[in-house]
């Protein structure tokens, strides 16, 4: 089952560059869904357009942002449809954000008022969704959540700088689930942390999705020995395309996409295969987004690379039962 | 960015294109000006109080002067003290902010010290010292912008060292030093680049700060009473008591043109910093 | 490969803040290690333990508070004087920071860099010779003369211009490199090639790296020694497999357990 389902959608970011308008074509024609109850990694490097999809995988979109193109659906656990791509701002709001899908922003530690204790900043949440809620309300609903993902409850007593930055960031996904929402979508939420509470925040993550507090997540990241440790699926982005998803274990053990593979063995872990492999990377770097090749995102840089790669883009094909390739070498005929 | 390019944002900022817009008009006004109506502005051989004609444009004063010619003049050299006070400025306090911010220790301390002294001055007071001292008579405009910036300096020397500071911390300064640059050098090819463009915008409004420093110690009588200044018109008119009489054409004219450049200026550094400094845009 | 290139003797930095009331950080604490010629020793530990500090000190930009460091019989911050003797350790002592963006000046073209390396080495940069260097210098590090020179640092990505600090050492020849953090800011795909330019470095010139990260992956992959810091000490030291398989401070041992790995997973309970 489906919660929500992306079709060819595409967001442009509208760049001044010296007296002309260009636009960077950052996520370009990405077909993708969530599944009920998955933990589904979308992984990356800098630029692939990652952080641009989980904003407009939830249509959170601004200037100079704008959506080109393509539907979004959420199905939502009362088992209705929900066209969000055709909804206004107003509505989503009113809506669909914290209730039904939320989203934590790779700052959104340091975006935590300074000024308000944890619980006025969590009863600012909570009655911008239901204006009749209590302060006590809020506090006892927060308390009990924090018990429930194995956090202190002091922490609503209070302020954000008060609080290290695991515990600071495990407070914001304890307060943006508060509505238990069907999909929750975090965007690099260890990047800033170190390995020790990195661990602590993946945990927090992992127990929300284990609870059933929400329905569906996307981790997004670049690191994925982080991301593998608790995702069910993993899609690989690259400079605006999904180019392969597939189940965890099937993208690290056993690549597909030219890309992945070359993703995957240059990764450098504390791993005894790791050092026996040696130092590996993909030489080359990403396509300029305002311009793209008109064949595959991937092919200056692909040790595999066919004639018909540079003149005809790879469809996102199944290539067995529960993998999607976007890759030549696996069209047949 | 190119420099065509800058350029093109800039001259494309409206701001920056009404300021520059007005700048220009006035700057044609006090260089064509005594060049298509040749008057001298302190002849007194003209009927005293007369209003605008079509032999006096502008009319004159009290004393027969030629408001029109006066203009002419008072622009042009109102323009250069606000010119030579943004110079002086500039330069007093790029040279104290360096040196305190790059060298730091002792000679920082000592630095920042005379700053914090001289900011403590009461501006005007001092300006009455100096001039009474010299003696107006011998005051000259190179003067009226030197006392004007003594006072002007230390707050931008203050903002340029605690850029320096920061930047001083920067990977690329660091590699310049460990290449062997001495501090003058980094100062000149690493830092200053860094601070062209607040210094142009501080430049900007210390023009500004000329203009209206010296209407205001025109209006003192502690300017030089042989050259003409927007603010020495206003001074004549005040002395005459033109508000009083309700002679308009003696001060309404210049307070407007003076005003007028005071405006623009602002717009003309508004309009830098919203170029340089993209986040400012759209605001 | 047995006499140390340099070491430090009870090196301390201690930071102090505050006007009436000061708080002291000791940010190094009483540091002794040292460094053999042509190895690449990591210095590992989480954000502020220290590295940083410690890199800057014997880079001799920051004075320590106490202690000495010796680079080939000199305590470096009592016997060097005058910009002639501090050249002279900067063409052996050089640097590479983590932000490949703000180890350029935007102001300036790329080839600047590369032109600093020669005036240190004593090379006209416009000379033949000069310019003969610099290209054989990219070409080493594997980037193209004529894509690379003449552009501003805005053009190139930061893998390339990390590339461009390794041409710049390359030029020096220093007998040690510290390396902040080369590649963290660098993405998955781009670090093996960086990483391998330094261990050809090591190989071709005998330079000795210092290897500063918080990644103990790097650190394990890299080194033929590691060395661990938490809160300005050093707290263990040994070779990669005996501190990441075999380690004896309960701190290492904890970050260890904590750092994700590619071929395992965690198993969490409720």
């Amino acid at each position: 089952m489906k919660r929500l389902e992306l079709r060819n959608v595409r967001a442009y970011y509208r760049l001044l560059i010296g007296n002309r308008e260009a636009d960077v074509r950052a996520v370009d024609g990405v077909n993708l869904e969530i599944r009920k109850g998955e933990i589904l990694g979308l992984v990356g490097e800098s630029g692939c357009g990652k952080s641009t999809l989980a904003k407009v995988m939830l249509m959170n979109i601004n200037p100079p942002l704008f959506f080109k193109g393509g539907t979004i659906i959420l199905y939502t656990r009362s088992g209705n449809s929900l066209e969000i791509s055709k909804l206004n701002r107003e509505k989503l709001k009113k809506d669909v954000w914290g209730k039904h899908v939320a989203i934590i922003p790779q700052e959104a530690m340091s975006a935590l008022m300074p000024t308000l204790k944890i619980k006025r900043i969590a009863y600012d949440v909570l009655r911008s969704h239901n204006p009749d809620i209590s302060l006590d309300e809020t506090v006892s609903l927060l308390t009990k959540r924090l018990k429930e993902l194995g956090l202190p409850d002091y922490v609503v007593d209070r302020y954000p700088f008060e609080l290290s930055g695991g515990m600071a960031q495990r407070t914001v996904i304890a307060i943006s689930t508060l509505l238990n929402p069907e999909i929750l979508v975090v965007d690099e939420p260890t990047s800033a942390l170190d390995v020790s509470t990195q661990k602590l925040v993946i945990k927090t993550l992992w127990s929300l999705a284990a609870k059933g507090i929400i329905d569906s997540m996307v981790f997004i990241t670049h690191d994925i020995s982080v991301v593998r440790q608790i995702a069910d699926r993993i899609a690989v982005m690259y400079a605006g395309k999904i180019v392969e998803v597939a189940p965890t274990e099937d993208i690290i053990f056993d690549p597909q996409h030219p890309y992945t593979r070359g993703l995957i063995d240059s990764i450098i872990s504390l791993e005894p295969e790791v050092r026996k492999r040696g130092l590996r990377y993909i030489p080359g770097q990403p396509p300029n987004l305002i311009n793209p090749p008109q064949g595959c995102r991937f092919v200056d840089r692909c040790p595999f690379a066919k004639d018909i790669c540079r003149k005809k883009e790879p469809p996102l094909i199944k290539i067995n039962n529960d993998r999607l390739v976007a890759c030549w070498l696996h069209v047949k005929g | 960015m190119s420099i065509t390019e800058l350029l093109y944002v800039l001259f494309n900022n409206k701001r920056f294109m009404i300021g520059f817009g007005i700048i220009l008009f006035q700057l044609l006004l006090s260089f064509m000006g005594p060049l298509l109506y040749p008057v001298d502005p302190f002849s007194t051989d003209n009927p005293p109080w007369t209003p605008p004609n079509e032999v006096y444009p502008l009319g004159t004063d009290r004393s027969g002067r030629d408001m029109l010619a006066m203009i002419f003049h008072g622009i042009r050299n109102s323009l250069y003290v606000g010119v030579l006070t943004g110079l002086f400025t500039i330069a007093m306090g790029l040279v104290v902010g360096l040196i305190s911010g790059i060298k730091g220790g002792i000679l920082d301390e000592i630095l920042m010290a005379m700053t914090n002294i001289v900011m403590l001055i009461p501006s005007v007071l001092l300006a009455i010292l100096i001039i009474t001292y010299i003696g107006y008579e011998n005051a000259r405009l190179e003067l009226v912008a030197f006392v004007l910036s003594i006072t002007a300096w230390p707050g931008f020397a203050r903002a340029v060292r605690s850029q320096v500071l920061s930047l001083r911390e920067r990977e690329f300064v660091y590699l310049s030093k460990i290449a062997g640059y001495n501090s003058l050098k980094i100062a000149f090819q690493d830092i200053l680049p860094h601070l062209a463009t607040f210094t142009l915008v501080s430049f900007v409004n210390y023009i500004n700060l000329g203009i209206n420093g010296e209407v205001g110690l025109s209006i003192l009588g502690l300017t030089p009473m042989n050259i003409m200044t927007l603010g020495k018109i206003l001074y004549f008119a005040a002395i005459t008591q033109a508000f009083i009489l309700g002679k308009w054409w003696t001060f309404i004219p210049a307070g407007l043109l003076q005003v007028l450049l005071s405006v623009s200026l602002l717009l003309i550094a508004t309009g830098i910093d919203e170029v340089f400094n993209p986040r400012l845009r759209g605001m | 490969m047995s006499y140390d290139l340099l070491k430090t003797k009870n090196l301390t930095k201690v930071f102090e803040s505050g006007f009436l009331r000061k708080t002291y950080i000791k940010a190094v604490d009483n540091v002794n290690i040292f460094l053999k010629e042509g190895e690449v020793v990591s210095l590992a530990g989480q954000s502020g333990s220290g590295k940083t500090t410690l890199a800057k000190m014997i880079l001799r930009v920051l004075e320590p508070t106490s202690g000495e460091i010796i680079f080939k019989d000199k305590n470096i911050w009592r016997d060097l004087k005058g910009l002639k003797d501090l050249k002279w350790y900067w063409r052996n002592v050089h640097i590479i920071f983590q932000n490949p963006f703000s180890n350029f000046n935007p102001f300036y073209k790329v080839d600047r860099t590369l032109q600093q390396a020669l005036e240190l080495i004593g090379i006209d940069p416009d000379s033949h010779e000069g310019k003969q260097l610099i290209r054989e210098a990219l070409e080493v590090v594997g980037l193209r003369p004529d894509e690379t020179l003449g552009k501003y640092p805005h053009q190139l990505s930061g893998g390339q211009l990390q590339r461009i600090m390794i041409a710049r050492a390359w030029i020096i020849k220093p007998k040690l490199l510290l390396a902040d953090e080369p590649v963290s800011m660098l993405d998955v795909s781009t670090r093996g090639k960086i990483l391998e330019l330094f261990l050809k470095l090591r190989d071709e010139q005998k330079t000795t790296v210092l290897f500063i990260t918080h990644d103990f992956g790097l650190a394990y992959a890299v080194s033929d020694r590691v060395m661990i810091m938490y809160r300005g000490k050093i707290i263990e030291e040994g070779t990669p497999d005996e501190i990441f398989f075999n380690p004896k401070h309960k701190y290492t041992k904890e970050l260890i357990e904590s750092v994700p790995m590619l071929y395992r997973k965690w198993k969490f309970e409720l």
